[in-house]
């Protein structure tokens, strides 16, 4: 059976514009999600959305369904986030991520007494997103690619254009990274 | 615990281990706490990733990628622009790397037999110091901003293609 996704890719390579509007309705959110893990700011992350989907519409001629849709999908915007990483002249990564995510952190720590279920949660997440953001990043594009779109070792290899084994290596890396940070937030 | 029983249990989180081996650490979870304490505290991480808030893509996103979209595409004609800006640049520094442009007089000093110098207190070697002209260093300034950019979007493009190659 092909999937729904792929059914749509088709349709738009042979014409079909509302195809695309679809894809972009179905995968805008997660792909914007993605990409600001990827790069930090969020204006920034709107932009390479744009640049995804505009790469999709000129590939359409070309799409073959071999792999999955969202295996193609994000190894299109990696690709877009990377090229936004090594720009000559740009501002350090996750430097304003760090900051807001310090700052809210720090903020919450502040006003310690009400600490209820969603204040620690809350607090839980932005230690998680300043250590997403400090991770390396290919250890960081695998983790998320692996743990929260669910591609396989062999998609995530084909997505980073590396080896299963050093996904292998780069999405333990990225783990024990963040557990290590999220066991120091509990026992702080 | 070796480190390649510690990357074994993220292999086995992911789905990735062979069922032999898998049904062996599985064993082995069983028989250790401590082993299967770091599973669930490495598993945890995946869960705390899945939750992390998203935010609605903004309302005018789709809108600015359709005028995007239906704006002339700089695609194709970036790659030719990108070789021209890489060939000016490679211009540029090919005259900067020339010996400098000098009165007539000093060239035909240059490319002679040098007559013999009728001040001996002057080096025999020792053509004026090269000084660079302000315009060409600008345009050496701007030669190598502009390929910078271009080259990177040419490198995009080529991600493009290999991406389609292999999708």
């Amino acid at each position: 059976m092909v999937d729904e996704d792929v059914r749509l890719m088709l349709a738009f390579r042979d014409g079909d514009d509302g195809a695309f509007d679809a894809l972009f309705e179905r995968w805008a959110g997660r792909v914007l999600r993605f990409l600001e893990r990827m790069v930090g700011e969020a204006s920034v992350a709107e932009d390479l959305v744009q640049e995804t989907f505009a790469r999709v519409w000129r590939a359409r001629a070309r799409y073959q369904p071999e792999a999955r849709f969202s295996t193609w999908l994000f190894t299109i915007a990696g690709n877009a986030a990377r090229n936004e990483l090594r720009r000559p002249f740009r501002r350090a990564p996750h430097e304003s991520m760090d900051e807001e995510a310090a700052g809210a952190a720090l903020a919450l720590a502040a006003d310690d007494p009400p600490a209820d279920a969603v204040v620690d949660a809350r607090r839980e997440g932005a230690g998680l997103e300043a250590g997403l953001a400090a991770l390396p990043a290919r250890q960081r594009e695998a983790l998320w690619l692996r743990a929260v779109e669910g591609l396989s070792y062999a998609e995530v290899a084909a997505a980073l254009a590396t080896s299963e084994k050093s996904v292998k290596a780069l999405i333990h890396r990225a783990r024990v990274a963040l557990a290590r940070g999220m066991k120091r937030g509990e026992t702080r | 615990m070796s480190p390649e029983l510690d990357e074994k249990l993220s292999a086995l989180l992911d789905g990735e281990l062979a069922p032999a081996e898998a049904a062996a650490l599985r064993a082995e979870l069983a028989r250790s706490p401590e082993l299967a304490a770091r599973l669930a505290a490495l598993a945890s991480v995946d869960e705390a990733l899945r939750g992390l808030p998203s935010r609605p893509v903004p309302a005018g996103l789709r809108a600015r990628l359709a005028a995007r979209l239906a704006a002339p595409t700089p695609a194709r004609p970036r790659r030719w622009l990108a070789a021209a800006a890489l060939a000016a640049a490679a211009a540029a520094l090919a005259l900067l790397a020339l010996p400098r442009t000098e009165p007539e007089e000093t060239r035909v000093a240059e490319t002679e037999p040098a007559p013999a110098p009728l001040a001996p207190s002057a080096p025999p070697e020792s053509p004026p110091a090269p000084v660079p002209e302000p315009r060409a260093a600008e345009a050496l300034a701007e030669a190598e901003d502009l390929p910078v950019i271009e080259v990177l979007d040419v490198l995009a493009e080529l991600d493009e293609l290999e991406e389609v190659g292999s999708g």
